[in-house]
């Protein structure tokens, strides 16, 4: 038995395989022994994998590549042996926008005001996968707009408060404004691209190396947990689960609509982690400005499918190219 | 050289201003006030560095200053220090982080984050504490009541129940408090008020 491997993640649905796992004693029958250590933002995250006070984490893919390439913090070399999650995030707007949007769409809204949207960190799938929809729709998400960041948790309340117009954030928030009468639903991440890659595992490299035996452990109670996630007859169970105090706190009910991935929700697998899925984030990351050109060349070193067939997991699967705009 | 403590203990906050305060005349302290975000009180009191609770959840609006302030020139920059990843480390286990926003000299930095991290720490013991006297309290109650249910049910004296409890923890290897814990789950005693 290695030694304790620290997970870090948020109280998020896509949290769902590591929590799964957890709860229902996989990461033990793998022979892992794993604390799993819920943070309040993105950025203790990075901090604490920084400086080795985490060993991993449930993690978005371009924070893991900011963080590998030393853009935020401390430098910190990672490995993705895996993604978690695809799809799940949607832009909400706020509901006095609701006409205007069926009528002219996104540009026409953003052409009357000069619209304040949320994301949930400034490298995230949701700040490039909004930005991919505004231009795609010849909004300009650097002039004509105002992108900030919120706390997932935040955002609803901040709409509530006319503080923002709009966010994009990962479920169950958008079906929580929905509900609420706050906001509606303009378009769901997997519609700007289709199976897109949302969350992913996130290595210290250092441990990878130092206990290979612990992380293919890791690795095959996190395929095994991804499993039953994606399984539609586990979702009411996963939902309660997710429901608790210690995670989202929030109506089971309501989690499990938004665990539905034909109604947008995080879709569990495939888990290859396909480095032309890291490619497409670091090539959005240079498109805005976020990144220099050899965030290419850390994109390419991070993702370690070896290390995802060494532990079993699934043959790869060609990247999704339904974006869109076609 | 103008602070900005972002903390939403406000006793504390209030505490580690003034220590800084009377650290250094030199040093302006601005704290974040109520509700506000971390971003928009950076923007507000545009300070040289920020002082930051770990457990706010709007820390990360700090990671993206630097980007989306690009157009209006105010470079903010994480507190990275390479020389020293243990004093961050030690800065992180006690829940403050720190973010230069101009360039500020490291030494300059050093002792200000020492004084938050010794309060951020302190406020750690304390509420450990707290658990750990709130967690004696109830094994105490919970061996009392074992004891009681033992003198009333199976009519034993004070001293035999507490010799009973005492004889099963050590034959069993356990703490007394798990053996009382078990006798009244078994007899459907938990959370029924007497403990």
């Amino acid at each position: 038995m290695s030694d304790v491997i620290r997970l870090g993640l948020l109280r998020l649905c896509d949290a769902a395989p590591v929590i799964l796992a957890d709860r229902q004693g996989m990461f033990a029958a793998h022979g892992v022994g794993v604390e799993l250590c819920v943070e309040p933002s993105w950025a203790n995250i990075a901090d604490k994998l920084g400086y080795g006070l985490l060993e991993g984490a449930v993690m978005l893919p371009p924070l893991a590549m900011a963080c590998a390439a030393g853009l935020r913090g401390r430098k910190t070399e990672l490995v993705v042996p895996m993604s978690l999650s695809a799809n799940g995030n949607a832009v909400t707007l706020a509901t006095r926008l609701r006409e205007g949007f069926a009528a002219a769409g996104i540009a026409g809204v953003a052409a009357a005001k000069k619209l304040r949207l949320a994301v949930v960190h400034g490298y995230s799938t949701h700040d490039l996968l909004l930005r991919y929809w505004l231009a795609a729709n010849s909004v300009d998400p650097d002039r004509a707009v105002e992108i900030t960041v919120l706390p997932p948790a935040e955002v609803v309340g901040s709409l509530a408060a006319d503080a923002i117009d709009g966010f994009c954030a990962g479920a169950p928030w958008g079906q929580v404004a929905e509900h609420a009468g706050l906001g509606f639903v303009a378009v769901q991440s997997r519609d700007i691209w289709r199976d897109h890659p949302e969350k992913c595992l996130a290595l210290r490299a250092d441990f990878a190396a130092r206990d290979p035996a612990g992380m293919m452990g890791l690795l095959r109670a996190l395929i095994a947990a991804g499993a039953a996630c994606a399984a539609p007859d586990g979702r009411a169970g996963l939902a309660a689960l997710l429901a608790a105090p210690d995670y989202l706190d929030l109506p089971a009910h309501l989690i499990e609509g938004a665990l539905d991935p034909d109604a947008g929700g995080p879709l569990f697998a495939p888990q290859y982690p396909l480095p032309a899925h890291g490619e497409w984030f670091a090539e959005q990351m240079l498109r805005w400005g976020k990144a220099p050109p050899r965030i290419l060349d850390v994109a390419a070193a991070l993702y370690r499918p070896d290390f995802f067939t060494a532990a079993g997991g699934a043959a790869a699967v060609a990247r999704s190219e339904v974006f869109c705009d076609g | 050289m103008k602070i900005l403590v972002a903390d939403r203990d406000g006793n504390r906050a209030a505490a580690l201003s003034a220590q800084l305060q009377a650290q250094d005349d030199a040093f302006a302290i601005i704290l974040v006030q109520g509700d506000e975000n971390l971003l928009d009180a950076v923007r507000r009191a545009a300070p040289d560095m920020v002082i930051v609770d770990m457990a706010r959840p709007d820390r990360d609006g700090l990671d993206s200053v630097r980007i989306l302030s690009a157009a209006q020139a105010m470079p903010v920059v994480m507190f990275v220090d390479d020389d020293d990843p243990e004093f961050m480390e030690a800065a992180i286990a006690a829940g403050v982080s720190s973010y230069h926003v101009y360039d500020v000299a490291l030494p300059a930095i050093k002792p200000v984050l020492r004084t938050a991290m010794a309060f951020f720490k302190r406020s750690q013991a304390m509420s450990t504490r707290l658990a750990e006297a709130e967690e004696q309290i109830t094994a105490r109650r919970m061996v009392e009541a074992a004891k009681r249910l033992l003198m009333t049910e199976d009519k034993m004296s004070e001293p035999a129940a507490h010799r009973f409890l005492q004889r099963r923890a050590m034959d069993q290897q356990k703490k007394i408090v798990e053996i009382a814990a078990a006798l009244l789950q078994a007899r459907g005693k938990m959370g029924s008020g007497n403990v």
